[in-house]
């Protein structure tokens, strides 16, 4: 059997719905070879996650700065929901089974340094983001081992998480959005449509960092009262800080069967001090010496 | 005879029934085919409301979990998930057949918003996508066959109307034939003229080489059923020793189908004298059922034969 094969009946004994294969130049490295030397390990030390959550963030910080690519603050926003999904041993996320469908594509890059410490991916391709020679890009797809949409075009991943949900019932589909993508019609037809067929088996996680490209949401366009939307729509809604990790332990730990959206508020550009809150910083990537010390030392 | 739409969900249906992963969404239309389903299918057929754009995603979420998805809606509503079918099906190689219900004029004279003149224009810059066209329902089986095999994102354009001399037209043709294209020879062994044509507009044809025996006896007929990607080697081959070539289409020139094969003689070198009948590149608001249009817009007997005149006329380019 070809170690291509191999890996391919690996990945379906997982009950994988995607191959995940490594490419390198000349060979393909079977995923197990790095998950055997992982740097994160599901814990339900909430000290320990925090210093997950501070190394995540250093990460993305050091691979964003140093290619110049992307959106920085809003990957920082969401680092405390993916690491609580990922790795707090309370989370019901299984990792062999569930999926997390970015919607939010252009944050999806902070799953980056998560996928590389559980050894899904050699922690040095985090150097080579976005390089020729690398596989993590800005927007995360399918080509990158542990991710299972392509990203970039928002309002569109619920849809297809509901679409995923309603085929493959006996797996759960995390579907993080971004505040702002809220302004997205689709997202609104596929409430519905989740509603309708009762995907309880799509979780819904907004971003609520208040921030999008142009400044904040509710002096662009209004999308508060954000709880009675969703609940018009037929979700129970659970709002709290996205950056307790014990708070958000309480939502993803629990396995109850409704149809259930966490709106977790958090803050743009969290962790760097010049950055939070400034939608400014959006699409910029502070490039002077100066700036890129000081987040790092904010980042320790 | 049925309407395309329910001759294609019928044959689906049946397939469905073997096949549990066949699976059917419709974004707001109904048909009688679709009350079969709905009755007899309904853990298979999602009703998704007038939501394309969720509809598109959520099928091409149901095809990467493994289910062969089927999304019925108006033809014209191609334009207004674009996005999701270019994003979620083309870029997330996910993929669906879109059956676009009353391409063309089919819709006349419900006005512009209903009749898309430009759709094959559209989808064929999407990478990746196969579009298929039927003239009558012999063709239908073959396509769901097509559809089923593939790996790629299809388009079926569906015409609205039945129109019996297309049945007729395609009398000799075995039920549930699929070929690329059909090639309906002219008396004359070695043509000199033929017209390339697809969907229901091609009656219109057929019907003159009764109506106009002599004028159009010397004719042969190239009918697209696959019009993207193109076989264009095939294509070319067949058409090797033609000198004049009419292309008609119930579609705008502009992303026609004429340009991409006229845009491939002039890459290959190839020499022949072409003329196109096609509707005009504007949104059309005026009134008339299809045919009232089709006449108005020159898809008659007498452009067609001025347009054969003049390349039997103009000097080879």
């Amino acid at each position: 059997m070809s170690l291509r094969s191999y890996i391919y009946k690996e990945s379906l004994s997982q009950n994988s719905i995607f191959v995940l294969d490594i490419k390198s130049s000349n060979s393909v490295i079977p995923t197990w070879y790095y998950r055997v030397v992982r740097r994160f390990k599901r814990t339900s030390n909430l000290e320990k996650l925090k210093t997950y959550s501070r190394e995540v963030r250093r990460e993305i910080f050091k691979f964003k700065t140093s290619s110049g690519y992307g959106h920085l603050a809003s990957c920082l926003s969401c680092v405390d929901l993916l690491v609580s999904i990922y790795l707090d041993e309370s989370s019901t996320f299984d990792f062999d089974h569930d999926r997390v469908i970015f919607s939010k594509g252009h944050g999806s890059p902070s799953v980056y340094p998560i996928l590389a410490g559980l050894g899904i991916f050699p922690e040095e391709e985090l150097e080579k983001y976005c390089k020729k020679e690398g596989i993590l890009r800005l927007h995360a797809d399918y080509s990158i081992p542990g991710c299972f949409y392509v990203g970039g075009s928002l309002g569109n991943g619920i849809g297809f998480a509901a679409g995923l949900a309603l085929a493959r019932p006996w797996q759960k589909f995390y579907v993080i959005l971004g505040d702002a993508e809220l302004y997205e019609g689709s997202v609104w037809e596929s409430l519905m449509f989740i509603a309708q067929h009762n995907l309880t088996n799509v979780l819904l996680v907004v971003d609520r960092n208040g921030f999008g490209i142009l400044g904040h949401t509710e002096e662009m366009i209004k999308i508060e009262p954000l709880n009675l939307k969703f609940e018009a729509f037929g979700f129970a809604v659970t709002r709290l800080d996205g950056h307790d990790l014990f708070e958000l332990r309480t939502f993803f730990s629990d396995n109850q069967k409704k149809l259930r959206v966490l709106i977790a508020d958090t803050v743009k550009g969290k962790g760097v001090s010049y950055m939070e809150n400034r939608y400014e910083f959006h699409s910029i990537i502070p490039k002077e010496p100066i700036q890129i010390a000081q987040g790092m030392a904010d980042l320790e | 005879m049925k309407a395309q739409r329910d001759e294609f969900l019928e044959i689906l249906l049946n397939k469905a029934k073997k096949d549990s992963s066949i699976v059917l969404l419709s974004a707001d239309m109904g048909a009688p085919a679709i009350d079969l389903w709905k009755s007899e299918l309904p853990k298979q057929y999602f009703p998704v409301g007038i939501s394309e754009q969720n509809a598109i995603n959520v099928a091409a979420g149901l095809s990467r979990g493994g289910k062969k998805v089927f999304i019925y809606f108006m033809g014209v509503w191609v334009h207004r998930c674009f996005e999701q079918i270019r994003y979620s099906c083309a870029i997330g190689e996910n993929p669906i057949t879109i059956l676009g219900n009353g391409v063309g004029l089919g819709y006349a004279p419900a006005g512009p918003a209903h009749e898309p003149n430009e759709d094959v224009a559209v989808m064929r810059t999407l990478h990746s996508i196969q579009i298929y066209s039927a003239s009558s329902s012999k063709q239908i089986g073959g396509i769901v066959e097509e559809c089923l095999k593939s790996n790629k994102t299809n388009y079926v354009r569906l015409e609205r109307k039945i129109h019996k001399s297309a049945e007729l037209a395609h009398d000799n043709l075995p039920q549930n034939s699929f070929e690329d294209f059909y090639y309906f020879d002219s008396s004359k062994k070695d043509d000199e003229t033929v017209i390339i044509s697809y969907g229901q507009v091609i009656r219109r044809i057929f019907d003159l080489k009764i109506d106009y025996r002599e004028e159009f006896k010397d004719i042969s007929i190239l009918e697209l059923s696959k019009l993207w990607p193109i076989d264009f080697d095939k294509i070319e081959l067949k058409l090797k020793d033609v000198q004049n070539v009419l292309m008609i289409e119930e579609q705008s020139k502009s992303g026609s189908i004429a340009e991409a094969i006229a845009l491939r003689f002039l890459e290959r070198g190839i020499s022949k004298k072409f003329q196109t009948v096609h509707l005009p590149s504007h949104y059309i608001f005026q009134n008339g059922n299809q045919d009232e249009l089709l006449d108005e817009f020159g898809y008659d007997a007498m452009t067609f034969l001025e347009k054969i005149k003049l390349l039997r006329k103009v000097t080879k380019i």
